[in-house]
C-alpha cells in the first residue's frame, strides 16, 4: 500500500468511526410508523382536486391523434357503460405502486377510495365508510400485486417429471397412467386435480412419444416442442412443428426447420393447425384451446388465433398487453396502456381500466372500468 | 459539490464501511432476490457505465442506489394492472396514478420533478448531451404517454439517474459528506424525494420504509441496502483485483 493510500485510510478510519456513532444515534431512534403510502401510492402529496381534461376517445377505427378533442357524439362509458358509483370532488381511487385497488369480473366491481385522508370502500356502487386505512382485505383475494418474482399460472405447475416415475410406470396422486421411459415435461395442478405428461416409451425397441393427462393417453408422431397449457390448466397439449408432424421417415421426425409452422396436439383428441410461424414471445393456449400468439415483429403485428390473425396493432401497441379471445376463437380484444382493439375495429383510446372476461350463456363479453367526469361506470362488449 | 471523498477504496475502507450494514446481511436475507437483482445489475452496468464515465458520475454509487428497486423489480410485466394505471395516467395525471414503473421503478412525478429542474439548466451542456432540452412539459395526455415511454427505456432511466445526481448535487452543493455518507444521502434522496431538503433527505436515511416483498414482511432502511450493495459490490472488485 502507497504511504498516501495509509493515509488515507487512517482518515477514513477516523471519518468513519463518527459517522458510526452518528449511524448508531440514528438507529436509537424510532423508526416511524409504517405510512400508507404503500397502499396509496406516492400520490398522497397530490391532493388536488381539479381533475385534468380526459383524453376524448372516440370509438371506431384506431386514430393518431392523442391530444384532448372535442368531445365524442357519444361517450365510451355512455355507449358500452352503466355508471357504478360518483365520485366526489378530490376522491380519487387507491392505487398502489403498481395495482388499483380496484377489481372486476362480469358482476362486480369492487373499488377503493380515499377522500380527504379517508378512505371508502364500494361493491357495485355500494359505498361503505369511512376508514381510517385503505380497506384492501375487502377486495376480492388475490388483487394485490408482490414484488416476488411472479410465473405464469401454467409455469408454476411445471414440475420435475422424473419424479412421477414408480417402477417403470407414470404415477400421478397415486394412479398408474401406463409404462414410461422418461417423463419429459409435467405439469401437475394439484387444485384441479389435472396433469399432462410428455412421456417417452419404449416401443419394439423405438421410442414412442405419448401425451398422457387426465383423459387418456394420445400417442405423439414426435417429441414436440414441449408442452402448452392454459393458464387455468382446463387445456393443455404439445407443440409440433409441422415438419415433425408430418415426418415420413425417422430423419424428419428429429428435422429442425427455423420458423416452421406449428401443430397442436391436445389432451382432448382434437389437432389443431398447421399455424404459421409467428415472431412473437409470448405463445398461450386459452381455456377453450385457442392458440394465441402475439407477433411483435414486422408484418405480423398482432393478435393471432389458431393461426388466424383477428386484431393487427394499432399505432401505440407493443405487443405488452393482454388478449381476450371468444370460445370459439373468432373474436378478441386487445389490451394495452388502457387502450382496448377490438376485432370489429372498434378502438376505445385510453380509457380501459382492468378488463376482464366474462361468459353469459356462452357468449363471451369484456368487461371494463371506465371514469368519466368522475362516474366509474361498468363497461361491457360481447367478443 | 457534497462529494469530498471520491474513489481509490482499499480494502480497509470497504470494511469501515461495511460496518454500518453488518446489522443485516441483505444478500443472505433477501436470498434469491438478491442473487436476481445481481444479475439484472449485470446487464445493465455497461449503459451506466457509459454515462457515468460521459457525465463524470461514480457508476458503482449509480448501481448501488438503484440496487434496492433491482431487487423489488418484478420482470413480468402485469398487462392489466400496468396497463390501466399508464391509461389513468396518461389521461388524468399523476393525481390518478403515480405508479412505480421499468427497472428502476421510477415514478412519473419523479421523471417529471427532474425535467422541470433541468429546465433551469437548459443551456447547460449535460442538459443537451442527455437529451433532456427536447422534452414537452406540456401537461397533457402525449406527453404522459412520453414520459412513460422514457421510463419503460432502459438508457432513459440511467439518464434521469445522472441528471438526479447533478440535480442533486446542484441543490447541496455546501453539503460536506464522508464516503458512506455521500451514498447513504444519495440513495435516500432517490427513495425520498431528491428534491426535499437536506435535513429531510438525512432523516429518511435511517427510516426502515423498504420491503423486497413490498406487501408483507420486515421493513428495511433503503439507504442502507443501497450501501450494503455498494460495500458488496467495490468488496468483490478488489478481491478480483487482488486475485
Amino acid at each position: 500500500m502507497k504511504p498516501l493510500n495509509i493515509i488515507g485510510a487512517a482518515m477514513l478510519l477516523l471519518v468513519a468511526n463518527t459517522s458510526n456513532a452518528q449511524f448508531l444515534n440514528k438507529l436509537k431512534k424510532k423508526a416511524e410508523a409504517a405510512v400508507t403510502k404503500a397502499v396509496t401510492g406516492g400520490g398522497l402529496s397530490a391532493e388536488s382536486s381539479t381533475e385534468k381534461p380526459e383524453d376524448n376517445a372516440s370509438d371506431g377505427t384506431p386514430g393518431n391523434s392523442t391530444s384532448p378533442a372535442a368531445p365524442a357524439a357519444q361517450s365510451t362509458a355512455a355507449k358500452y357503460g352503466t355508471v357504478l358509483f360518483t365520485m366526489e370532488k378530490g376522491e380519487y381511487l387507491v392505487y398502489g405502486e403498481l395495482s388499483l385497488a380496484v377489481k372486476a369480473d362480469g358482476a362486480h366491481v369492487k373499488a377503493v377510495t380515499r377522500k380527504d385522508r379517508q378512505f371508502y370502500f364500494y361493491d357495485n356502487g355500494q359505498r361503505q365508510g369511512p376508514f381510517t386505512t385503505p380497506p384492501v382485505n375487502l377486495l376480492d383475494e388475490g388483487w394485490k400485486r408482490d414484488y416476488e418474482y411472479q410465473k405464469t399460472n401454467a409455469d408454476e405447475y411445471m414440475s420435475n417429471g422424473m419424479s412421477y416415475l414408480s417402477a417403470g410406470n407414470l404415477v400421478v396422486d397415486g394412479k398408474k397412467y401406463g409404462p414410461a421411459l422418461v417423463v419429459n415435461a409435467m405439469y401437475h395442478n394439484t387444485k384441479i386435480k389435472k396433469f399432462y405428461a410428455l412421456v417417452t416409451r419404449t416401443e419394439n425397441d423405438k421410442m414412442g412419444f405419448y401425451l398422457v393427462s387426465n383423459q387418456g393417453a394420445r400417442k405423439l408422431p414426435s417429441i414436440g416442442m414441449g408442452l402448452i397449457v392454459s393458464a387455468d390448466g382446463e387445456s393443455g397439449g404439445v407443440i409440433i412443428p409441422a415438419t415433425q408432424f408430418n415426418a415420413k421417415s425417422e430423419e424428419d421426425a428429429y428435422k429442425f426447420v427455423v420458423a416452421d409452422d406449428t401443430y397442436i396436439v391436445l389432451a382432448n383428441g382434437k389437432t389443431n393447425g398447421p399455424f404459421k410461424y409467428v415472431d412473437g414471445t409470448r405463445n398461450s393456449l386459452d381455456e377453450s384451446g385457442n392458440y394465441i400468439q402475439i407477433g411483435k415483429s414486422g408484418p405480423k403485428e398482432g393478435v393471432y388465433v389458431n393461426g388466424n390473425l383477428l386484431i393487427p396493432f394499432a399505432e401505440g401497441s407493443y405487443g405488452q398487453g393482454a388478449s381476450f379471445v371468444n370460445s370459439n376463437g373468432t373474436s378478441a380484444a386487445w389490451f394495452e396502456r388502457g387502450n382496448l382493439q377490438f376485432t370489429d375495429g372498434t378502438f376505445i383510446r385510453g380509457k380501459a381500466v382492468q378488463p376482464v372476461l366474462s361468459k353469459e350463456n356462452g357468449v363471451s363479453y369484456i368487461n371494463w372500468i371506465t371514469i368519466e367526469k368522475g362516474n366509474v361506470y361498468h363497461c361491457k362488449k360481447e367478443l | 459539490m457534497f462529494i469530498t471523498v471520491k474513489k481509490s477504496f482499499s480494502i480497509l475502507s470497504l470494511l469501515l464501511i461495511g460496518q454500518q450494514s453488518l446489522a443485516n446481511d441483505y444478500k443472505q436475507l433477501f436470498g434469491n432476490r438478491y442473487t436476481r437483482a445481481e444479475k439484472t445489475a449485470a446487464e445493465v452496468r455497461p449503459v451506466i457505465q457509459k454515462y457515468a464515465k460521459a457525465f463524470g458520475e461514480d457508476s458503482d454509487l449509480m448501481e448501488a442506489i438503484i440496487f434496492p428497486e433491482l431487487i423489488r423489480y418484478n420482470a413480468l410485466y402485469d398487462a392489466i394492472e400496468t396497463g390501466s394505471l399508464i391509461g389513468l395516467y396518461a389521461r388524468f395525471g399523476y393525481e390518478y396514478a403515480d405508479f412505480s414503473i421499468g427497472l428502476f421503478q421510477m415514478k412519473p412525478t419523479f421523471a417529471l420533478s427532474i425535467e422541470t429542474e433541468v429546465m433551469k439548466h437548459k443551456q447547460s451542456r449535460w442538459v443537451k448531451l442527455l437529451g433532456f432540452d427536447k422534452i414537452s412539459l406540456a401537461d397533457e395526455p402525449r406527453s404522459r404517454l412520453a414520459r412513460v415511454d422514457r421510463l419503460e427505456n432502459v438508457e432513459w432511466q440511467v439518464k434521469y439517474l445522472v441528471a438526479m445526481l447533478k440535480c442533486l448535487k446542484l441543490k447541496n452543493s455546501r453539503l460536506t459528506l464522508t464516503a458512506e455518507d455521500r451514498v447513504l444521502f444519495t440513495a435516500s434522496a432517490y427513495n425520498c424525494g431528491w428534491d426535499k431538503s437536506a435535513t429531510v433527505i438525512k432523516s429518511y436515511i435511517s427510516k426502515k420504509h423498504y420491503q423486497p416483498g413490498y406487501w408483507e414482511g420486515e421493513k428495511y432502511a433503503f439507504a442502507d441496502v443501497a450501501l450494503y450493495r455498494y460495500a458488496d459490490k467495490l468488496k468483490n472488485q478488489e478481491l478480483r483485483i487482488r486475485g
